[in-house]
């Protein structure tokens, strides 16, 4: 930071002679004239002194004998005095520095952090409604009242702080916790279906009335969690029911069929170290490119890399540098050895596993076969696995009639036992 | 008095401060002037006396009216009375 003021200013470097430059020194300090970078050299000694403090230096050197030197001018006016002549030099410069100003006034990125329900791209969708996208005008942005709209019209958003930070705007949001509690979860309720054909490996009920146990054969679509409670009175009778959310964890155990085929020859590419690369600045619309124009390979394969371009951490500018990268190709055909058959059918089948997995789905064990033919590779079996029931369907509602029958009669017997 | 106070000595005594940062580096304040520097040797007018500093590729860095900066290789800081 130093360094950036003393080259504004502007600075020289000074040779110092005479007969006594410690003198000169000394009152130098009292005068509150800073000198850095003060070396001896010869008779005298060097240092570095701005501008401004040289033109005060008349009377002290007059004072003790001594002379002064420039050997160095350093800082922006020296600088454009040695070039006044390079008019378009100069001119270059001050654009540049009015291109860099005017894109200073923009936002060139926006961050947000915080959100998992509602994705970047709805928020940033949202913010270009609002005008507070990419290219928007710094001045134009009004922080607090995008704050307020963002929490108006996303209620889940419990607070949310939108601020500007150079060139780029950051949004942080707190989401509300949990889902949003169901108001009608007392008339309404939700059952836990089956899935799957299979058998129940277990069964754990946190809420809701189980309607299945351990080891019972299930069949797709079959209630396993109601999420119907019925309420009893003393007397072991149903008086009423309350509905719920049915939440367990039912692990059904089940037999599923797996088949795979693939070919038996792949073709493959094999690189012939030609490459050719491309270097490009991208800004929308524009777009500018050194390198190859046209590609003249027939099989390649490209890796093109775009990053923004920023000076320091928060200045981006609406540039993009475009690296790209052409590799040319020969292509062949290849068929697979044993151990390579083995190894993809393993591949395959993991993958198709983590995709099951990835479902609900434990993998307890896997039954396949693989037949290698000359032009097509098959793998055949079964895979055990363990699904946890996640399907849910409505409570059907019950009617309150029995429920008043039921009241009638207990009223009734009651009655009868009095009398008796 | 002021050992009785507890106070600091640089700032009533007016006595130097030496911060010194291993070999190469050290911070004089509460200094009068400069009064001879080569490369070699820094002597230094301070209220006790006269302060020099010897060593190898000696370099004041920066001095003002409150400090100064010397950095190079330090050898030996001694008082002269």
């Amino acid at each position: 930071m130093i360094r950036i003021i003393r080259f504004l200013d502007g600075y020289v470097h000074v040779q110092l002679t005479g007969y006594a430059p410690e003198r000169f020194l000394n009152l130098c300090r009292s005068r509150h004239i800073l000198l850095w970078d003060l070396q001896p050299s010869g008779q005298g000694y060097g240092f570095y002194i701005s501008i401004r403090s040289f033109r005060r230096l008349k009377p002290l050197l007059r004072k003790t004998g001594t002379k002064v030197h420039i050997t160095e001018k350093r800082g922006l006016f020296p600088l454009a005095f040695r070039y006044r002549k390079h008019k378009f030099f100069l001119v270059g410069i001050a654009a540049a520095c009015g291109i860099l100003i005017s894109f200073s006034g923009f936002i060139w990125d926006v961050e947000i952090n915080g959100n998992s329900r509602f994705s970047d791209q709805t928020l940033l969708g949202y913010l270009e409604e609002q005008g507070a996208g990419y290219g928007s005008l710094k001045n134009r942005l009004d922080c607090e009242k995008l704050e307020s709209d963002i929490r108006k019209d996303y209620p889940d958003i419990i607070w949310v702080s939108v601020k500007i930070q150079g060139t780029r705007l950051i949004v942080d949001v707190q989401e509300a916790a949990g889902a949003k509690e169901d108001g009608d979860a007392q008339t309404k309720g939700t059952d836990l279906i089956a899935d799957y054909d299979g058998t129940v490996e277990s069964i754990v009920t946190r809420s809701g009335t189980p309607c299945v146990k351990k080891g019972d054969m299930v069949k797709k679509g079959d209630i396993l969690v109601s999420g119907c409670l019925e309420l009893f009175d003393d007397f072991g009778s149903v008086t009423g029911y309350e509905y719920c959310h049915a939440d367990a964890d039912v692990l059904i155990s089940l037999d599923l069929p797996y088949e795979d085929v693939f070919p038996a020859k792949d073709t493959r590419y094999k690189a012939t170290g030609r490459t050719r690369r491309r270097i490009g600045l991208d800004a929308g619309s524009w777009r500018m490119s050194i390198g190859l124009r046209k590609n003249k390979f027939e099989v390649y394969d490209q890796i093109t890399s775009l990053e923004q371009v920023r000076f320091g951490k928060n200045f981006y500018l609406p540039l993009k540098l475009e690296m790209t990268r052409i590799r040319e190709l020969v292509p062949y055909e290849h068929t697979y050895s044993e151990e390579e058959i083995q190894a993809l059918a393993g591949e395959r089948l993991e993958l198709y596993c983590r995709k099951l997995e990835e479902k609900n789905f434990e993998i307890k064990g896997k039954n396949v076969k693989i037949n290698a033919g000359e032009k097509e590779i098959s793998v055949k079996g079964n895979l055990e696995a363990l699904e946890k029931a996640e399907k849910t369907g409505n409570t059907e509602i019950r009617t309150q009639k029995k429920e008043e029958g039921q009241e009638e009669n207990g009223i009734d017997t009651g009655n009868n036992g009095n009398s008796s | 008095m002021v050992q009785h106070l507890e106070l600091p000595k640089d700032l009533l005594l007016g006595a130097v401060l030496i911060h010194v940062t291993g070999q190469s580096e050290m911070e004089v304040e509460n200094y009068r002037g400069i009064l001879f520097y080569s490369r070699e040797r820094v002597r230094l007018s301070v209220k006790e006396g006269q302060l020099e500093v010897t060593g190898q590729d000696l370099n004041i860095e920066y001095y003002s009216n409150d400090n100064m900066k010397i950095t190079g290789c330090i050898r030996q800081i001694s008082y002269l009375m």
